[in-house]
């Protein structure tokens, strides 16, 4: 995954290595990869559009829309900004646990 | 169990070769679980393939663990970034992620159960790609 990215002009981060940017003057595009999840935030449709199908040519991957569920967080997209909430994840945690009804 | 080996075989996950004397051979076996959907009744049967990593030994087998996780910190100072310049997001989803990962040292991992070659002992498996809980995989 990282060559690929690298190819297509973007920078290992120092400080984490899963993070990958891409800066350049116009559009701007940050990859977060954890696993097998991404993240692609950036300031330009068409570069995060170029670059689905620049890595759906390389790997079998599915896209997932805008952001809903990463990291056991659910994340809601408004107008204001973004909602965090675990709510999802401790009802998974109690339904494992079989404590639902407790 | 059909579609991941199916998925390994694209992959050119191993090769088969003559197990060399020196060398170590790893277990593997099938991991069978079955997805609910949301009803409580049974949507897929899911298989994978996993090696049994813990026989590996250290410096000889292999040479490093590897976690490609993320810090928690870096995730909050992107979603900032994100909101707070009014960006766009969306997200991604890898099948079979650490099949696209090279190993470096050489790895020898028995047959699968249910492989059509398993009939001859002598023959293993060299990985080229890491699997679910080899000691290379996160």
């Amino acid at each position: 995954m990282s060559v690929v990215l690298e190819g297509g002009g973007f920078k290992q981060s120092n400080v984490d290595s899963s993070l990958f940017v891409n800066l350049r003057p116009v559009d701007k595009v940050v990859v977060l990869i954890y696993v097998d999840d991404l993240i692609i935030v950036g300031n330009d449709g068409n570069t995060i559009s170029h670059l689905k199908a620049t890595l759906q040519q390389h790997f079998p991957i599915k896209y997932l829309g805008s952001l809903k569920y990463f990291l056991r967080i659910e994340m809601i997209v408004s107008h204001k900004g973004l909602f965090l909430n675990q709510c999802r994840h401790i009802l998974d945690l109690l339904k494992d646990a079989k404590m639902m009804d407790v | 169990m059909h579609d991941e080996l199916q998925a390994l075989y694209q992959n050119n996950t191993w090769s088969i070769v003559k197990l060399p004397k020196d060398k170590h051979v790893v277990g593997s076996r099938w991991l069978y679980k079955i997805k609910f959907n949301s009803y409580g009744s049974i949507d897929r049967y899911k298989s994978c393939l996993i090696a049994q990593g813990y026989t590996q030994t250290f410096s000889i087998d292999y040479k490093e663990t590897f976690a490609p996780v993320v810090k928690m910190s870096i995730v909050s100072v992107l979603l900032l970034v994100y909101v707070n310049n009014r960006w766009l997001i969306c997200q991604m989803d890898v099948n079979n992620a650490f099949l696209h990962e090279n190993l470096e040292e050489e790895v020898y991992i028995k047959f699968p159960l249910g492989h059509t070659q398993s009939s001859d002992l002598n023959l293993v498996c060299r990985h080229h790609k890491s699997i679910y809980r080899l000691k290379q995989s996160p």
